[in-house]
């Protein structure tokens, strides 16, 4: 059997805790991520002892050596950082730690990457316009942008139900 | 920002808000928030290093706390002006709180 494992494994920028669980469990089950690569869906794995050990992905708008400093030194270990994403690390006994502790910050985290995803959809207008007779020999072009469009708003209107949710969840508290 | 969108925005203040503003009456940096208020707390309140890095620059930008100096890649920090008013303003709404809990609850033995 061989001790070195690679999988490439897609996942959607709202649905970062999803990814963050199944890292978990393959360090549960021995497997030691060693590096993250191409976007941030190639993961290399190399066979050892069971451990508990959290992983939290996160996005920034920019990339920022302050932030870095701060979770580095609250004891996190930086596996990937490109574009403003960045995954972190860190082994635990008990308490499973958490890179956001309130409802405010990991709404905040949400609204980030709705700015993100409405810049990256409405960027494409003035490609489309400046286009328009060229791409309008290849028709097909459209349907390409209009599964584009799709897929942001999916995830912008996912965020968003997130955000409700979390606020609901705030308002109980308080 | 003025202090009544200040007073608008933070008050009532989050825990988590409460306490940065309350260790940063010292000079403090991140990490050093982080361990004086797992310490003030016995524990209860391990600030998220993702959670206290957003409140930190969200406060910096609205004045109520103000980068002081950076030693070793680590940015100290402390209250302003506007930052004390509004600390001051938010422990008179606790202090009520806590005065009428005493006052309903005292008698209550449970």
């Amino acid at each position: 059997m061989s001790n070195v494992k690679r999988v490439k494994k897609w996942w959607f920028s709202w649905d970062s805790d999803k990814i963050e669980q199944w890292i978990e469990e393959m360090e549960a089950q021995g497997w030691h991520l060693t590096a993250v690569t191409g976007n941030a869906i190639h993961f290399a794995f190399e066979k050892g002892e069971p451990r508990r050990m959290r992983y939290c992905v996160d996005y920034q708008s920019a990339r920022n050596r302050d932030y870095i400093a701060l979770c580095q030194d609250a004891g996190w270990e930086l596996l990937y950082d490109k574009m403003g994403w960045y995954v972190w690390r860190m082994p635990y006994t008990d308490t499973r730690p958490e890179l956001y502790s309130d409802v405010d910050s990991l709404m905040d985290r949400n609204k980030r990457l709705i700015a993100m995803m409405a810049t990256l959809t409405f960027a494409q207008i003035p490609i489309i316009v400046a286009l328009f007779s060229t791409l309008n020999r290849f028709p097909y072009i459209y349907l390409i942008y209009a599964a584009l469009f799709a897929f942001f708003l999916f995830g912008i209107v996912r965020l968003n139900a997130a955000n409700t949710r979390l606020r609901g969840r705030r308002e109980d508290i308080s | 920002m003025t202090m009544d969108a200040l007073q608008r925005q933070y008050l009532p203040m989050s825990e988590t808000m409460f306490y940065i503003l309350l260790s940063l009456t010292e000079a403090r940096h991140g990490y050093g928030i982080m361990q004086y208020v797992e310490e003030l707390t016995d524990k209860r309140i391990r600030l998220g290093a993702g959670t206290l890095y957003g409140s930190l620059s969200r406060m910096e930008k609205d004045g109520v706390i103000v980068f002081v100096r950076e030693d070793d890649r680590r940015k100290t920090y402390q209250a302003t002006e506007d930052g004390r008013a509004l600390l001051k303003l938010e422990i008179a709404r606790i202090s009520e709180l806590h005065r009428n809990a005493m006052t309903v609850w005292r008698d209550r033995d449970e």
